[in-house]
């Protein structure tokens, strides 16, 4: 059972936020991201990668419909998931699903799960993966 | 229709923030004045999108400074029927 309070939900959790923050600054300019400005940093540099496969992905939900807290989760997914390939694919979706429950509707990780999937499906499952 | 948006964008800030509306005005600046983070300015504009059915596109929330530009944006883009 995963725990709340482990450092990598943490910071999921943090990262989540930050890049919520950005839903109406198109700029990007966020100053004192803390511990995890880099990885912040580096998930910005990668955006619109990040929203062409989501966008494709779900093409029924343009990404500007998409509910902003979704949008942030998913992007972090997204980006561990075919940019940073750092965790197993089966974490990455359980924590962006486990951060719907937290952060979104009901619907949200049903949705979530289901953008998810196609991504991999479309961009191909990794076939090695380290752990973290 | 601009008076009951600025009730009630006012009342909704107040109700997110826990403020009181004497410490507030609306030409506030959101960041300096009335010192909101950007996490909550996001989430308090997702609440006005919910509230009016209006989008606000990432290119019109950030040059929101103020809470008049919010009450304006939607003023002007907001579904009232």
């Amino acid at each position: 059972m995963k725990r709340k309070d482990d450092p990598r939900h943490k910071k999921r959790q943090e990262l989540v936020g930050l890049l919520f923050s950005t839903s109406f600054r198109r700029n990007h300019n966020i100053r004192g991201t803390g511990t995890y400005r880099e990885d912040f940093r580096k998930i910005i540099s990668d955006i619109k990668q990040i929203d062409t496969m989501i966008a494709k992905a779900a093409p029924e939900f343009p990404v500007e419909k998409i509910n902003k807290i979704d949008l942030a989760i998913l992007r972090l997914a997204v980006y561990e998931l075919l940019i940073e390939k750092a965790n197993p694919e089966k974490v990455i979706i359980d924590e962006a699903i486990e951060l719907g429950k937290e952060f979104a509707g009901d619907t949200s990780p049903s949705f979530i799960n289901g953008v998810l999937g196609k991504i991999l499906m479309l961009y191909g499952k990794r076939s090695t993966s380290k752990n973290n | 229709m601009e008076n009951e948006v600025r009730a009630k964008i006012i009342d909704l800030f107040i109700e997110n923030f826990g403020v009181e509306k004497k410490d507030i005005a609306s030409s506030m600046e959101l960041l300096k004045d009335l010192n909101l983070s950007l996490l909550e300015i996001a989430d308090f504009l997702v609440k006005v999108e919910n509230t009016f059915h209006v989008q606000i596109p990432q290119s019109e929330g950030e040059k929101f400074l103020t809470l008049d530009d919010v009450i304006n944006y939607v003023s002007d883009h907001g579904n009232f029927t």
